[in-house]
């Protein structure tokens, strides 16, 4: 008869932990899904002392989006939380509405998009009235009671624009059109005047047509429209700027679209991978851009120096940057490259 | 401490079957019921969550209907500047602030909250206004309560506007929470299913193991005990330590197999021990009768006997003394006869001869009183019969028959052919016996010829006789005594049964 084996106690042992690391890993792991579900709605984060509205337009714009993260970021490091005011509202409020409701919603600082029009400047009036300071950034309203503008010299980037026209010193008059912004016609007069001026000190004055051509902003895709009617509607000219992001795409695409990317040279901004590509592929002869992120940073620095302090320059000026084809290329290259 | 106290709870050998099932049946409904409360809470938290899902979508419902309700309390009072209206409107704004306490105030990374303390800011405002609107209604101020309304209408539809939108991101949000819930509840439900059907195997496994530890040593018993049923007394029991049931049976039948083991050995051992006296018995019996024989041969050499009776007849027919030499002869032939016949069959002639011989020996001695007849059938004379037989008998009518009466003394001996049988018959006219001292000569309870025997005896009495007829024959029944009485003299018979040979 063989020997009688007995159940051993090592046995009975991991039975019994092998139950319990089960059931206690289950209920952890439910806890652990609750803890997360129910964390989406409640933060443990330590308040900040200040909030500042950041207002702007360009919903869905990389270049906005990347502004407002470093001026978030930015923030951060001053105890202030930057909100993306009233981007996720269910009215589109314009600029100035915004202006006031975060007027009357109490924050402690207001940077927004501003612009040439009375509304803005009555808005920041209010707030101004209210004690609220408001910084300008990207587009000034030199006209208002703001605090400080952040941004670049329009008259400097049409000189960039101009400069990089004559790289190839036109023969012929160029016929050069400034895609305008209604509501920022101000600015873009200055891009005119810019160009026309880096034309003139280089003995082509005689040689430089330039025209505006305002496009409507003010109600949706009637900018787009507007733009493609530039191609249907009569002679095109030799150059054509666009001014933000979005004219820049409704730009090329327009050339592509109705076959025009041969004989006509588009100037574009911003630096959105999907510009550096036309740039890259020749679409566009080049785009300037802002370092958004030094802007973002700077609007909430002056904002919060103007806090702490009681004053702060009234203009700070950002530096532009010309994006040829070589340099997409390299940007873009660098953008593969970076881990995910 | 608590493993040491598991260990015994398993290994204390002292405990009934009873409590080991038990005990094992038990652990075993404790593990079950523990995973069934894990996943009962599990479920129960899950569904808890469910229901706080959509809590927040609610409470900013009630929030806007508390909001809307102040707006139209104040429009209807603008519109009637009614009482009731008024009280409305003081309670709407009472329950409105109630409400708004609840909402964050502080500025948070979250955007929710920070939405949160938007709507309660921008509330407050609105508050304002409303309350310098009903205060310019109440001082009849119609350009200013006309103002005011305006602006409260507007800054109604900005806290509307951004009670909406919160909403909607927390309806957003909390979809995707459900979503994960319900994923979660999927998940959770496959994982229990799994816990169950772990818990499940290995509890069976946990009893299937216990109960065969129970099982195994009564299977090892019961085959130890059929093998023991069929003769194998070297089965090795293995000793139990638990101390069960099954233990102590292990142990009981170990030593009733011990038992049994050691009494077939005695049992084994008295046989042996029994033969070998048995075989001792006759080895000192046939020595002690080879003893007697050779004191006898040592008292009476039978040839210098028969030498010297030779010679003394030899020196009595040299005498001339014929009597003397027919005694001695008739003497030599009679020793002669019992030395040679003793172990030897002999025949019914060679028996008669005998008698002659003894008879005239006697008569001889007693000077011819005995009167001696002999009648025997020719045919019988060859037939085959122990040695020995009828002389004893002779000598017992002579010794015990006629010695001591003072008449006439008077012995016949015959042989009789009886059809089946042969009769050989002693009679005697002698003293007789009495049917008592026959029956205990015949069963053997007397022996004449033993306690008679003595000078002239050959020492063999009727006992002898009738033994080595029962041994020759096979039968028990070949020897009848018949007698009359006192004085009325005695028969021997003696029944030779006819053989084939």
């Amino acid at each position: 008869m063989g020997k009688r084996p007995t159940v051993s106690f090592k046995l009975i042992l991991a039975f019994a932990i092998l139950m319990m690391i089960v059931s206690v890993g289950s209920i952890v792991a439910m806890r652990l899904i609750m803890a997360r579900i129910g964390n989406t709605g409640v933060t443990q984060s330590d308040p900040y002392s200040k909030h500042y509205a950041f207002i702007h337009n360009g919903t869905g714009e990389e270049l906005w989006s990347n502004l407002y993260q470093a001026a978030a970021a930015k923030g951060e490091t001053l105890d202030a939380y930057v909100e993306d005011f009233g981007h996720d509202l269910t009215v589109a409020y314009s600029a100035p509405e915004l202006v006031r409701i975060a007027v009357d919603a109490s924050v402690d600082g207001i940077i927004v998009d501003g612009g040439t029009d009375e509304e803005m400047a009555e808005a920041i009036a209010y707030a101004s009235a209210a004690h609220i300071p408001v910084v300008t950034v990207f587009n000034d309203c030199a006209d208002s009671d703001r605090i400080c503008f952040v941004g670049f010299s329009n008259y400097n980037i049409g000189r960039q624009y101009g400069a990089e026209m004559l790289k190839n010193p036109p023969e012929d008059a160029l016929k050069v059109c400034v895609v305008m912004d209604s509501e920022n016609a101000g600015g873009s007069n200055l891009v005119i005047s810019g160009i026309y001026d880096e034309f003139a000190e280089n003995g082509y004055a005689d040689k430089c047509e330039i025209e505006g051509v305002y496009v409507n902003n003010e109600t949706a895709f009637t900018a787009e429209e507007d733009i493609r009617d530039i191609f249907l509607n009569g002679s095109l000219p030799d150059v054509m700027v666009a001014l933000n992001s979005v004219y820049t795409r409704c730009l090329f695409q327009a050339a592509v679209d109705y076959n025009k990317t041969v004989g006509i040279a588009l100037y574009g901004f911003d630096d959105a991978d999907d510009i550096l590509e036309a740039v890259r592929k020749g679409l566009l002869e080049v785009t300037v851009t802002v370092d958004a992120s030094q802007m973002g940073e700077s609007a909430v620095e002056a904002l919060d120096e103007y806090i702490n302090t009681g004053y702060v320059t009234a203009y700070i000026a950002q530096d532009t940057e010309v994006i040829t084809a070589a340099k997409a290329t390299q940007l873009l290259a660098d953008e593969t490259e970076k881990p995910e | 401490m608590k493993l040491k106290s598991l260990n015994k709870l398993v290994r204390r050998d002292n405990r009934s079957i009873q409590h080991k099932l038990l005990t094992i049946f038990s652990i075993a409904l404790v593990f079950i019921i523990g995973v069934n409360i894990a996943m009962f809470v599990n479920i129960s938290t899950m569904m808890n969550s469910l229901e706080r899902i959509y809590v927040s979508n609610l409470n900013l419902d009630e929030l806007l209907s508390s909001l809307g309700e102040v707006h139209n309390s104040m429009t209807e009072y603008l519109d009637t500047k009614s009482s009731d209206s008024l009280d409305r409107y003081y309670r709407a704004d009472q329950t409105f602030r109630q409400y708004l306490d609840m909402l964050n105030t502080r500025t948070v990374d979250d955007e929710m909250l920070m939405a949160e303390k938007n709507i309660y800011n921008l509330s407050q405002s609105y508050l304002k206004i409303v309350e310098e609107t009903v205060n310019a209604k109440r001082g009849r101020d119609v350009e200013k309560y006309s103002e005011r309304y305006e602006m409260a209408c507007s800054q109604y539809s900005v806290v509307e506007t951004f009670i909406y939108s919160l909403n909607n991101a927390l309806f957003r949000s909390n979809n995707r929470e459900y979503n994960v819930l319900l994923t979660s509840l999927k998940y959770i439900e496959l994982v229990n299913i799994a816990i169950l059907i772990a818990a499940t195997m290995l509890d069976i496994i946990l009893v299937y193991a216990f109960t065969g530890n129970i099982i195994r040593p009564l299977r090892n018993l019961s085959d130890a005990a059929k093998r023991v049923s069929e003769g194998d007394f070297d089965v090795e029991i293995e000793q139990s330590a638990e101390g069960d049931e099954i233990g102590i049976l292990s142990g009981t039948f170990a030593q009733m197999l011990k038992s049994i083991k050691d009494y077939v050995a005695r049992l084994s051992e008295s046989i042996r021990n029994e033969n070998a006296m048995k075989e001792k018995e006759l080895m000192m019996e046939s020595r002690v009768k080879d003893a007697q024989l050779k004191y006898l041969q040592a008292q009476i050499n039978p040839h210098f006997l028969f030498n010297t009776l030779n010679a003394g007849a030899q020196l009595a027919m040299l005498e001339g003394a014929d009597k003397t030499t027919v005694f001695i002869d008739n003497m030599a032939s009679f020793f002669r006869y019992n030395i040679k016949k003793l172990d030897e069959d002999t025949t019914i002639g060679e028996e008669f001869s005998l008698v002659d011989n003894y008879i005239y020996i006697l008569n001889v001695r007693f000077a011819g009183e005995i009167h001696y007849q002999k009648s025997v059938d020719e045919s019988m004379l060859g037939v085959k019969v122990p040695s020995m037989i009828l002389q004893p008998i002779v000598e017992n009518a002579v010794n015990y028959g006629i010695r001591d009466i003072d008449r006439e003394k008077m012995i016949e001996v015959s042989g009789t052919d009886r059809g089946d049988h042969y009769e050989l018959s002693v009679w005697d006219n002698g003293k007789g016996m009495s049917a008592e001292r026959i029956e205990e000569v015949l069963s053997g309870v007397y022996t004449p010829g033993k306690s008679a025997s003595g000078p002239g005896s050959n020492g063999i009495g009727i006992g002898n006789v009738c033994g080595r007829l029962e041994l020759y024959f096979g039968r028990s029944d070949l020897l009848d005594i018949k007698s009359d009485g006192e004085d009325s003299g005695t028969e021997v018979i003696i029944c030779i049964p006819k053989t084939e040979e």
